[in-house]
């Protein structure tokens, strides 16, 4: 090529034409819309993170607010059963029994409100059969530490629902033989067993886990008896399922043998003797005075 | 000293919308008389001038600076172009001899050598020949002379070597020369 040829010299004198004052607006423009930064690429980021803080913010709320929900499901600790205002079927306890009363009024001021109570049973009748298994077992403890040994020593075997459907006065502290023709009479063995060694103080002491915890069963035993209050349910519930294989005077004979064997001091006996009564009575409720005498030293 | 195209245009691609100015006006109007002498019409060149330019800016995160600006830009131009016969249902033959030179795109008739001599005006006159080349040789004169690129770069740019492109080139500028001398005569 030939840098100063004539055709390139006459080409350069040729018009210079140029894009139109329009054109050049609309291209600058558009380069510049390119690389300007869009709103939601300046903020996105910034809103993302807000969006995500507020998002957690509320959503931790919303999880502390259901948190007392949730507690309601698990078993409560042990308390008394609120006192129904009219509960005839109710073995309540009297003054008959002041050891007795002192610890259920104990127990009645921990205890749970009605209505508490009964949305923990609803709750309880749809839990799983394991839940209500490990419900149940403080019901179980309970009973076997409930503080009334004089009482149940001295109350005699009584159906409640016996009792309940006769008389609504506190129990009267009579020999043990006068009341078991009551028992025998009409009370199925099973649910009398147990009754007979909870005085009226007893179930008024129950705790509250029996009535949560044991709700499908007492849906179930206890639906032919629609008059007993919730207490009476519970108590009924709570002694069938710590009704002993045997009666309760082997069971007491027992544990007047292991109380023996530790009065004599001999211990290793007696330890293997209430392992052998825990396996034999697994849901006997061992009195408080009786449980001095044969617990582990 | 003014900054190179190559660091105008990385400067925009990080976001420099002043860099992309200073570019637009260094080029544009090389890259419109491209187009426009490419072309039969004022309309024409008007939107192939603005697409190349769009492509540009949409393409500038892509551009590398190993690369000439203007080799890339015209690059750009030329798919342009290329795209802009096709749809015309013209076939665009890359043939670098004077017998194959005849099935390319053609000007109008009124823009054969013979009718390019009867113009009075020498401008004029070299405005006609140019448009009666074959587009490969019209194409690689513009590119030379307007976008000043050497027959190494017009062959990158074109899609061709750079030996087909001296020779469209040297085609281009011997009936250029030809049409002056007969218009002198």
């Amino acid at each position: 090529m030939q840098p100063d040829d004539e055709v390139t010299r006459r080409y350069r004198g040729m018009a210079r034409e140029e894009p139109g004052a329009a054109m050049d607006a609309a291209i600058l423009a558009a380069s510049r819309r390119a690389v300007a930064p869009s709103l939601s690429r300046r903020w996105g980021a910034p809103v993302s993170i807000a969006a995500v803080l507020v998002l957690a913010f509320g959503l931790t709320l919303e999880m502390r607010h259901e948190e007392p929900g949730i507690e309601t499901s698990l078993p409560a600790p042990p308390a008394a059963l609120p006192e129904p205002s009219n509960a005839p079927a109710t073995p309540e306890p009297q003054p008959a029994a002041p050891a007795a009363k002192d610890s259920a009024s104990g127990a009645t001021a921990q205890g749970i409100a009605p209505g508490k109570e009964r949305a923990a049973r609803e709750d309880k009748r749809a839990a799983p059969a394991r839940k209500l298994e490990k419900a149940a077992q403080p019901v179980e403890d309970a009973l076997h530490r409930a503080p009334m040994p004089e009482a149940r020593e001295a109350v005699p075997p009584q159906a409640p629902t016996e009792r309940a459907g006769e008389t609504p006065s506190p129990f009267p502290a009579a020999p043990e033989g006068s009341a078991a023709p009551a028992a025998s009479r009409a009370a199925p063995p099973k649910i009398a067993a147990p009754i007979v060694e909870a005085p009226p103080s007893a179930a008024a002491a129950l705790p509250a886990p029996p009535a949560a915890g044991a709700a499908p069963l007492r849906a179930q035993d206890l639906n032919a008896a629609p008059a007993f209050a919730p207490r009476a349910k519970a108590a009924a519930e709570a002694m069938q399922r710590a009704a002993p294989a045997a009666g309760p005077d082997a069971a007491l004979r027992e544990l007047e043998r292991i109380a023996g064997l530790r009065a004599a001091g001999r211990d290793a006996e007696a330890d293997r003797a209430l392992e052998d009564f825990r396996r034999n009575h697994p849901g006997y409720r061992i009195p408080e005075a009786m449980w001095e005498r044969v617990k582990p030293r | 000293m003014e900054p190179s195209d190559e660091a105008l245009m990385l400067a925009y691609a990080g976001g420099d919308a002043a860099a992309f100015e200073a570019l637009y006006a260094r080029h544009k109007g090389p890259v419109f008389r491209f187009v426009l002498r490419s072309v039969k019409s004022r309309a024409e060149a008007d939107e192939l001038f603005q697409d190349v330019w769009m492509r540009a800016i949409e393409a500038r995160a892509r551009y590398r600076p190993e690369a000439k600006l203007t080799t890339w830009l015209y690059t750009i131009a030329h798919h342009r172009i290329i795209d802009h016969w096709r749809a015309k249902g013209l076939a665009v033959v890359s043939l670098d001899d004077e017998e194959a030179a005849v099935d390319e795109p053609r000007a109008a008739p009124s823009s054969e050598p013979a009718r390019v001599a009867e113009a009075a005006d020498t401008a004029r006159r070299l405005e006609a020949a140019i448009a009666a080349l074959p587009l490969a040789q019209r194409e690689a004169f513009l590119l030379h002379h307007e976008g000043e690129l050497t027959a190494a770069q017009i062959a990158a740019a074109t899609g061709t070597n750079e030996e087909a492109a001296k020779s469209r080139l040297r085609y281009a500028m011997n009936k250029l020369r030809e049409a002056l001398e007969d218009d002198a005569t």
